[in-house]
């Protein structure tokens, strides 16, 4: 026991003094990690709001189905049946002419003037329908839409099909590119920080050669300098997270009231996701080091 | 009869493509003595030097060193044998970014020695080599004599069975020269063996020792 204690205070040292007289190259190290982990994050930040912004959007579909004539109360109560008997938890609402009219003069505002010579009938009375349930394709779109033209007095059905159908296909995209970028970037950063790791210890080459002529066991050279990644994975991680985590209240504080972010409040990774990022970087980093040792100590 | 501690049996070191750095040469060397091993620059010394430190391998011929073929060592066995043979190496090989006392003290603590005993080690070495007041520097600010002494100091800090020094004495003067000696003499008579390779003269001429001379990778009895 006392001479495990006397080991790892030992190789304990050995760790502070690397660290002591490797300080510049240590930040170094510690930068690019924190650089690395800030652009990941920075960029998996903006995957995941852009996704939430993709999903609200579609939660917003709505069709109207127009009438050729004003519905009886029996009749409404019926086709809101069927419709929920098609969609449940549809929200539904009937809009009769007058509602719609005055809706629409509402709309215009001061040149509401214009809508004068028009009587209060000439808009149709219709029903607007947010569906209960997400309707991912144009195909699941479509096919609501021809449900509700079978419905009797339906003379058409509107749901802005065309806008739709060109933003499912950027919605789908973007989740390309999301991917395609993330593996990028993931490579990217796992290949900065393992080519950074490798050269920190081909720069001690000198040192590990010396510690192995003077008969150090394979613990003693490779624990502190695992000791080291493990510290440049920690720490690099933790400090591009929190920067991560400035800059995202910075935008929220100074930008939080502007237009884009009345309709849509941005987020922040989850806690699982930051300790996601922390412990891949931190295993990147050991494995990083642990290859780097085995070589120098191959070579020496 | 006690076993050498050096036993080096019809061992040739050919360098690529054809550099025949030693020759067909056999030595023994008991427990307890000290040899010095003289010769010209390129006469082989530095080499037999590395192959009883495990350094270099036999092209042919086999070196036994404390027992241990070192031909057939595995890992572990030559780590451990390493912590037993203290080297002085001709161009230091010391950690330039660490002081005096952190390099001479390296050596201990890879054995992992308790600090005090260190420290009191490492201390009396520094202070028989005049290196007392610069135990705190960094190696690099020293000069080529003092990071020699330095040198020496870690090869004799663990006490070892063996101690091989390449050139101990060839940045030192006469008087330091004499120092280093008396230390070498010091800790053979606390039980280690001492092969020393030079080409100063004034150390084989003054010396009672075992004397060897290499020529051109053959051994000559001088």
């Amino acid at each position: 026991m006392h001479k495990i204690l006397r080991q790892l205070a030992a190789i304990g040292k050995q760790t502070r003094r690397n660290l002591a007289h490797t300080l510049g190259t240590q930040l170094v190290v510690l930068g690019t990690v924190m650089l690395a982990v800030l652009i990941f994050g920075f960029f998996a930040l903006i995957s995941l709001n852009l996704a939430r912004a993709g999903k609200d959007l579609d939660r917003h579909v709505r069709f109207i189905a127009f009438f050729d004539q004003e519905q009886p109360q029996a009749a409404r109560r019926q086709l809101i049946q069927r419709i929920q008997a098609a969609m449940p938890e549809s929200h539904i609402v009937y809009v009769d002419k007058k509602t719609a009219w005055r809706r629409l003069a509402e709309r215009l505002g001061g040149e509401r003037a214009i809508l004068d010579d028009l009587g209060p009938d000439f808009l149709p009375a219709a029903l607007e329908i947010q569906p209960g349930q997400r309707l991912v394709t144009v195909e699941e779109l479509d096919t609501f839409a021809a449900f509700l033209r079978t419905l009797p007095g339906v003379a058409s059905v509107r749901y802005g099909r065309g806008w739709l159908v060109r933003f499912m296909a950027f919605s789908r995209l973007l989740r390309v590119v999301t991917l395609l970028s993330g593996l990028l970037l993931v490579l990217t950063s796992t290949f900065t920080i393992a080519a950074t790791i490798r050269l920190t210890i081909a720069n001690r080459r000198h040192e590990i050669e010396v510690l192995n002529l003077l008969g150090a066991s394979a613990a003693y050279i490779r624990l502190p300098l695992m000791a080291e990644g493990l510290f440049h994975g920690l720490a690099g991680s933790a400090l591009g997270l929190a920067i991560l985590t400035g800059l995202h209240r910075w935008v929220l504080t100074h930008f939080g009231s502007q237009a884009l972010f009345l309709s849509f409040h941005p987020v922040f990774l989850a806690p699982a996701h930051l300790l996601l990022i922390v412990a891949a970087t931190t295993l990147l980093c050991l494995l990083g080091s642990l290859v780097s040792i085995q070589r120098c100590l191959r070579a020496s | 009869m006690t076993q050498p501690v050096i036993e080096i049996t019809k061992v040739s070191k050919v360098y690529p493509p054809d550099i025949m750095a030693l020759d067909n040469i056999s030595l023994t060397v008991e427990r307890g003595e000290i040899v010095l091993l003289s010769g010209m620059s390129g006469a082989g010394k530095t080499t037999l030097l590395r192959l009883v430190c495990g350094l270099e391998r036999a092209s042919r011929g086999m070196v036994e060193v404390l027992g241990h073929d070192m031909a057939r060592l595995g890992a572990r066995e030559r780590q451990l044998l390493r912590q037993k043979i203290g080297v002085a190496y001709q161009d230091f090989r010391l950690l330039p970014q660490l002081s005096v006392f952190e390099n001479v003290a390296m050596a201990m603590e890879v054995t992992y020695k308790p600090p005090s005993v260190i420290r009191r080690r490492v201390e009396d070495l520094l202070n028989l080599l005049l290196l007392s007041d610069k135990q705190e520097q960094k190696v690099a600010n020293l000069s080529r004599g003092e990071q020699q002494r330095v040198a020496i100091a870690r090869a004799a800090a663990n006490a070892p069975p063996i101690i091989l020094a390449d050139e101990p004495t060839g940045n030192l003067d006469t008087t330091l020269s004499r120092q280093v000696m008396q230390l070498f003499e010091q800790l053979n008579d606390a039980g280690s063996t001492i092969l020393i390779a030079t080409h100063d003269p004034t150390l084989i001429d003054n010396s009672p020792h075992r004397r060897l001379e290499l020529r051109t990778g053959r051994l000559l009895d001088a």
